[in-house]
């Protein structure tokens, strides 16, 4: 009786466990349950579980030939020197104003760059206004001068040429003609210092190694 | 009417007294009205006005009087000229405010984590952990400052008062870098030799500035460089000729400006005997006094 309840047990086993194969010391004992039991094979195949697959299947991985694997490579290689020649291309224009955020580093540090606020005295807020009211009254003084100045300089050159209307009206003619040399004239303004004499501008970056003998 | 005016307040209404009192600093020069305010007086702005009143000169019939061009050679600055007190002051003033709103530098940054570190020691000494830290390893603020002002001293820029000024060599260009000189020379006009700018009459299939350009190279030599300003004059001077020469009633000269670029000046013995470089206000040693004044007019230091 108890041999029996066994085989019966032993089957419910086999069949919750489908993945399950348990050798069968005595072939003797065939279960009418399940076919599984059956091993046709002198021996037996041996206790082993998979891995936990999660109802997916594992694919089956092809050979992959050593030219496609080169052609692949290059590609990626060329990909990335494009995208760089792109950078290069498009680093030199400059972003218009509206789109510029700033620099990243230095807005990343602004807490730590935060200046304590400066304590101004009452004498000296009232020195710098008084002192803004007199630098804005020369600059005005300053620009009725230049527009006088202006004006005085045009004002004698209409008189000379009307002189010399006077004169010829041909010389007129040609002094009133555009002159196409001045256009594209190229003037540099004045300097804090005036330029060294014979001076060789040194180019970059150099390591100076003249030989000096004693 | 005034409740109708937004932003605006009735005016207060004054104690009688002080109108007459107000009156009085007027009359007596105390107070100014705006008009009178210092700006209007400048030179400028009164020449101005006078050429606007005054008409021109020429009311004879043309061909009687000879054409002359003349060249205004002027060297521009080379130098900035310095600043005035007032300038001074306020780029002083501004540099501050600048300074007070502007966030730390990467100098500063590392001024404060170096007296960070100098503290830390400190206490590590009071403490006397008795382990003492490697010294040299960090560069400070400090080094960096002195080592930047070592390289800037191996470059000594050229000096802004030059040899000339201190010989007050008249004959150099590189006299006063700062401010515009202008190239005088003595020409035998008639009888008398005159410090003028050089002229020339202009002669037949000229125009005026060709005549300027010609002039230039046949009195002051071949090598002089200069840019002239376009076709027209840019001033006009006319004087009378001796009537006992008999050569005319006189010239009409028409001045042409250039810029000087490069080349000594070597006077054309025949013409110009002299020459030198002048500063505005040194043209009134030498120069008549109808010339200065046609003169005056053109010649700018803006």
């Amino acid at each position: 009786m108890a041999s029996r309840t066994f085989q019966i047990s032993f089957a419910g086993l086999v069949t919750k466990f489908s993945r399950l194969s348990i050798p069968q010391t005595s072939p003797v004992i065939i279960s009418h349950h399940c076919a599984r039991c059956v091993h046709t094979q002198s021996s037996p195949l041996l206790f082993h579980a998979t891995s936990q697959l999660w109802g997916a299947p594992m694919k089956k991985k092809k050979k992959v030939d050593p030219a496609v694997l080169m052609q692949r490579e290059t590609k990626r290689k060329k990909k990335i020197e494009r995208q760089m020649k792109r950078l290069e291309k498009f680093g030199r224009r400059l972003k218009p104003v509206d789109e510029i955020d700033g620099d990243p580093k230095i807005l990343s540090q602004i807490r730590l760059r935060r200046r304590p606020p400066a304590v101004l005295t009452f004498e000296e807020g009232e020195r710098r206004a008084l002192l803004q009211k007199q630098w804005s009254r020369s600059k005005l003084h300053q620009h009725t001068e230049e527009a006088a100045t202006l004006s005085s300089l045009l004002i004698t050159q209409d008189r000379a040429l009307d002189e010399l209307k006077f004169e010829s009206e041909e010389l007129y003619n040609m002094a009133i003609q555009l002159d196409e040399m001045l256009i594209g004239t190229q003037m540099k303004g004045p300097t804090a210092t005036p330029p060294i004499k014979g001076y060789f501008a040194k180019d970059g970056e150099y390591i100076d190694t003249t030989k000096t003998y004693d | 009417m005034w409740k109708y005016l937004d932003n605006c307040q009735p005016p207060k209404a004054k104690p009688e007294g002080t109108e007459s009192e107000r009156l009085k600093q007027y009359d007596s020069g105390q107070r100014k009205r705006s008009f009178q305010a210092d700006w209007t007086k400048s030179d400028s702005v009164r020449n101005y006005l006078q050429l606007r009143q005054s008409s021109s000169g020429a009311l004879c019939t043309p061909g009687q009087w000879q054409l002359v061009s003349a060249v205004c050679l002027q060297r521009q600055p080379i130098i900035t000229a310095e600043k005035t007190e007032l300038e001074q002051q306020y780029a002083d003033m501004m540099a501050q405010m600048e300074l007070e709103t502007s966030l730390l530098s990467d100098q500063e940054l590392r001024a404060i984590e170096d007296k960070a570190i100098e503290a830390k020691r400190k206490q590590q000494e009071e403490n006397e952990t008795g382990e003492g830290e490697v010294e040299g390893a960090r560069v400070t603020a400090l080094d960096l400052e002195d080592a930047w002002e070592a390289e800037a001293k191996q470059f000594t820029p050229a000096a802004r008062i030059t040899e000339a000024d201190e010989k007050n060599d008249q004959r150099s260009v590189e006299r006063r870098l700062d401010k515009p000189l202008v190239l005088l020379v003595k020409q035998t006009l008639g009888d008398k030799s005159h410090w003028v700018f050089p002229q020339g009459p202009r002669q037949e299939g000229e125009s005026m500035r060709q005549a300027a350009e010609r002039v230039l190279q046949n009195l002051c030599g071949q090598q002089v460089g200069a840019q002239f300003l376009g076709n027209a004059p840019c001033g006009f001077h006319q004087y009378r000729f001796p009537p006992k020469a008999s050569i005319g009633t006189g010239a009409k000269v028409f001045f042409y400006k250039a810029w000087y670029k490069e080349g000594d000046v070597i006077p054309d013995k025949e013409n110009s005997t002299d020459y030198m470089w002048v500063t505005f206000d040194e043209l009134s040693d030498h120069c008549s006094r109808p010339y200065l004044k046609s003169i005056g007019n053109f010649l700018v230091d803006l």
